[in-house]
């Protein structure tokens, strides 16, 4: 290639970066209108909750989450007890409720419901109460939520905390009144719910003889459906039940659990297929919502025992209270992240310029390029988000990275002090390298990529992270670095001292 | 070659490792890891308070000191705050530690009661004032986390059989020896120290041994490789094979290990007491794999490369090419041979 070639690749490639260094990091005024400001894509970026920043809508995204607190049927808060017994007015309905419940540490238990004679918490009480936390356990665990706690205060309530993404601001909110029904799948059927009677089960069988379980689905317009499966007993059953829809001109299946309607679906034919796809015209589904929705439903028809093995009568949790939190490490986390990348950036390209002069630049760019890629693929791809692992991640990656590119180097320098002309040695260094370098970056992608496509949550990011990067790694590296050396080293006649590679005796005089 | 100090130890270092990883493996049964920060029992004292009155800035602040004050006498091990959307009140929360006596927790709830009562702060605005025990179901990751030790596991094998096809069985037996080894002893390090680390944490760290593991191990094999196309260095035994290939190599493994260590201690350093909890642990990893590659994995290697040499040298395949390297060596000292 030759220099005016060499110098128009150059001026390119540093337009390209520049332009989307320029889209990755700064943000620029709109111009007026309702948007005041374009933010750049890092802002964009999903981050870990626990990070804490403040950005979006009047900053209006800062990190946290929700916590909520789940008390179970006839428990209160000593706290609510309290207060309530404080706002009453004097009188028999105040001392009545004063004698209703009893207070245990910080709860007050409804005597009558959940405590024995000798005022201790019944075994029946116990075993809603450990049924309900399983529940709540298994549905919160199927929704595979980074950063999700759920936690017993005082021994018998239930506290949730889902972080607080910015994509999904709210999304996991609406699950906490959703998973607090507890009981039994049933589906009815009839013009009102006053008047819908069981469809399924038939008396004395199980909901899982009928219903197979749930799921989502998308269409193409992206809307999100919950898919609820029959068995062939179910599909014949609920056939039957509503074959007489046609003539009455429509009904509605109502999908129970426990007392409390989770879905109401109105039909104006029979229902004869083995699947049904539920989605909601006037509200349409969040992907999240439709996940709650079918996990809510499958495990309750699949329930390893159902709640009437375990108790009579109703139970349900009650929703006391929901606290949006702010941020676990701090609202400056993300910004000294920030830092920290900057200062190892620094430091990187210093060792780079100090040892091997002005091809410190061909680093630079190759870096650049890596990051820039790796970044836009982190804010196209939805299910990464800045965090303390994949940001270890990158760090690993970029580790990879510089060795890889000290590694050609430092061949390329013996290959020069041997006599070699540059571009024999910079040839000479890729072609005995190249295979050392596509083994290391090959095995650290794959063993991540797999170890992405098994684990769950945290390793399954910092997984999929290493691997991307890995990957970018080697493209950089085999690519784009041999690349910018060879435009870069057109411009300078002491190619040697370009690279700050010293010959014994000779001065590079070379072309 | 005369063969190095170090690989005559196998025995020091498989007695070290047996050591750390048995002990390890026995704390990790009965106490697990130190998942202190993630709170799996802790006392919380919620104090919340009615933002449907006007309430200034200055007598928000007042009633932060005051809670401050308060719990001046037990230790805090984090504070947070927030917006209780069902009750319409601010919130500010506390985290105990679950040693804090039943008294403490009392003395506190109603010194905090007490002193926003005397102050005056919030006349005509409820305030509440809770303490709850706190208690994580540490249960709810457990999927988590033997699928995630299930998809290391498959992910180091696959890695694994690259290599073994790269490189050579022998090769890919020792590594997988080595990332297990590393694994396993990073995690026993974790146990046996007591390092606090996030739930999830400790099979990220074991994924970073067994990573840094491969990859160190990995420059081993090329220089091993080396050893066996380099005419002249065939016939070497299979302890100055690894001879070799440790000194072609052992540089290399210490400036990765050195980067890879400087790169968490400073980055975690720097970073937010969060993110530092995960950032600084990380150097353990490194260290550990940069110690297996430099010391128990040639010595290891040694037996297992004489047993695969041997195999090779019994199933002989009846057929001998010539191979690239002598083709190449001869082309090199005969120039009238025309290239290829």
């Amino acid at each position: 290639m030759g220099k005016v070639k060499s110098a128009i690749c150059l001026a390119l490639a540093t337009l390209i970066i520049a332009a989307l260094s320029f889209i990755c990091f700064v943000a620029l005024p709109a111009g007026g209108g309702s948007i005041t400001q374009f933010d750049p894509v890092v802002t964009w970026i999903d981050k870990d909750a626990n990070l804490g920043v403040e950005y979006g809508a009047n900053d209006s995204y800062r990190g946290g989450g929700y916590l909520a607190t789940l008390y179970p049927e006839g428990v209160i808060s000593a706290a609510e007890f309290r207060d309530n017994l404080n706002s009453m007015q004097e009188g028999k309905e105040k001392t009545e409720y004063a004698e209703r419940y009893t207070q245990i540490g910080n709860l007050c238990f409804d005597a009558e419901e959940n405590l024995d004679a000798e005022g201790k918490v019944t075994e029946e009480f116990v075993n809603k109460f450990n049924y309900a936390k399983d529940r709540l356990t298994e549905r919160y665990e199927r929704m595979n939520i980074e950063g999700f706690r759920l936690d017993v205060a005082d021994g018998y309530a239930l506290r949730v905390f889902v972080p607080q993404a910015a994509s999904t601001a709210g999304a996991y909110a609406s699950t906490f009144s959703l998973f607090a029904n507890m009981g039994d799948l049933e589906v009815q059927f009839g013009s009102d719910e006053a008047s819908a009677t069981t469809a399924l089960p038939a008396t004395g069988k199980s909901i899982g003889e009928y219903v197979k379980g749930a799921s989502t689905a998308t269409d193409g317009a992206g809307t999100h459906y919950v898919v609820i499966n029959f068995t062939s007993a179910g599909q014949e059953r609920l056939a039957a039940r509503t074959a007489d829809v046609a003539s009455s001109g429509s009904g509605t299946l109502f999908f129970k659990v426990g007392e409390n309607t989770v879905i109401s679906l109105s039909i104006t034919s029979a229902v004869e297929d083995d699947s049904l796809y539920i989605s909601n015209p006037s509200s349409p589904f969040s992907a999240e919502a439709a996940e709650a929705l079918a996990i809510l439903i499958d495990t309750t028809a699949n329930a390893a025992t159902p709640a009437s093995d375990v108790y009579d009568g109703d139970f349900s949790l009650n929703l006391d209270s929901v606290v949006t939190m702010r941020a676990l490490y701090g609202d400056s986390a993300l910004v000294y992240m920030y830092i920290a990348f900057g200062v190892l950036f620094v430091l990187m390209m210093a060792f780079f310029f100090v040892r091997y002069g002005l091809l410190g630049f061909v680093h630079l760019y190759t870096y650049l390029f890596f990051l820039l890629v790796t970044l836009l693929c982190m804010w196209s791809l939805s299910f990464i988000t800045v965090s303390a692992y994949t940001f270890a991640a990158v760090l690993l990656a970029s580790l990879l990275l510089s060795a890889s590119q000290a590694f050609v180097y430092e061949r390329a320098r013996k290959e020069y002090v041997a006599g070699k002309t540059m571009s024999a040695a910079v040839k000479n260094a890729y072609k005995s390298t190249f295979w050392h370098i596509f083994d290391l970056h090959i095995v650290v992608a794959g063993v991540s990529f797999i170890t992405y496509a098994i684990a769950l949550t945290h390793l399954s990011g910092f997984a999929f992270m290493l691997g991307l990067c890995s990957l970018f790694s080697g493209i950089s590296v085999l690519a784009i670095g041999r690349f910018m050396w060879m435009i870069m080293m057109r411009f300078t006649t002491k190619q040697g001292k370009f690279c700050n590679f010293k010959r014994k005796e000779v001065e590079d005089d070379e072309d | 070659m005369k063969t190095k100090r170090p690989f005559k130890l196998l025995p020091v270092w498989l007695a070290i490792s047996a050591a750390v990883i048995i002990a390890g493996i026995i704390l990790m049964c009965i106490l697990g890891f130190n998942t202190s920060p993630d709170r799996e029992k802790s006392y919380l004292v919620e104090v919340r308070y009615d933002v449907s009155v006007q309430i200034s800035p200055e007598k928000v602040e007042k009633l932060e000191s005051i809670c401050d004050g308060a719990l001046g006498g037990v230790k805090v091990l984090d504070e947070n705050e927030g917006y209780d959307s069902t009750l319409d009140m601010a919130y500010l929360s506390y985290t105990l530690p679950a040693d804090t006596s039943a008294e403490a927790l009392t003395s506190v709830q109603d010194k905090i009661t007490a002193d926003i009562a005397a102050a005056e702060l919030l006349s005509g605005a409820e305030i509440r004032v809770e303490s709850h025990a706190v208690e994580s179901l540490g249960g709810l990751y457990y999927e988590s986390i033997w699928r995630g030790a299930v998809a290391l596991t498959v992910g180091v094998v696959v890695g694994l059989i690259y290599i073994g096809v790269r490189f050579g069985v022998g090769c890919a037996v020792t590594g997988l020896c080595l990332a297990a080894h590393d694994a396993a002893f990073t995690l026993s390090l974790f146990a046996i120290t007591r390092i606090p680390t996030y739930f999830y944490a400790p099979l990220l760290f074991a994924t970073i041994a067994a990573v840094f593991s491969l990859v160190f191990w990995l420059l081993h094999c090329m220089k091993l490789r080396d050893a066996k196309q380099d005419p002249a260095l065939r016939s070497l035994d299979a302890a100055d094979a690894v001879a070799y290939a440790w000194e072609g190599s052992w540089k290399k493994i210490v400036i990765l290990a050195a980067a890879g260590i400087a790169i968490f201690a400073i980055a975690g350093g720097i970073a937010a007491a969060g993110v530092r909890l995960f950032l600084m642990p990380a150097v353990l990893p490194v260290a550990v794999a940069a110690y297996s590659s430099l010391l128990l994995g040639p010595s290891l290697h040694i037996p297992v490369k004489a047993a695969f040499d041997k195999f090779a040298a019994k199933h002989k395949p009846r057929y001998f090419g010539k191979k690239k390297a002598e083709k190449a060596a001869e082309a090199e000292a005969d120039p009238s041979t025309p290239e290829t």
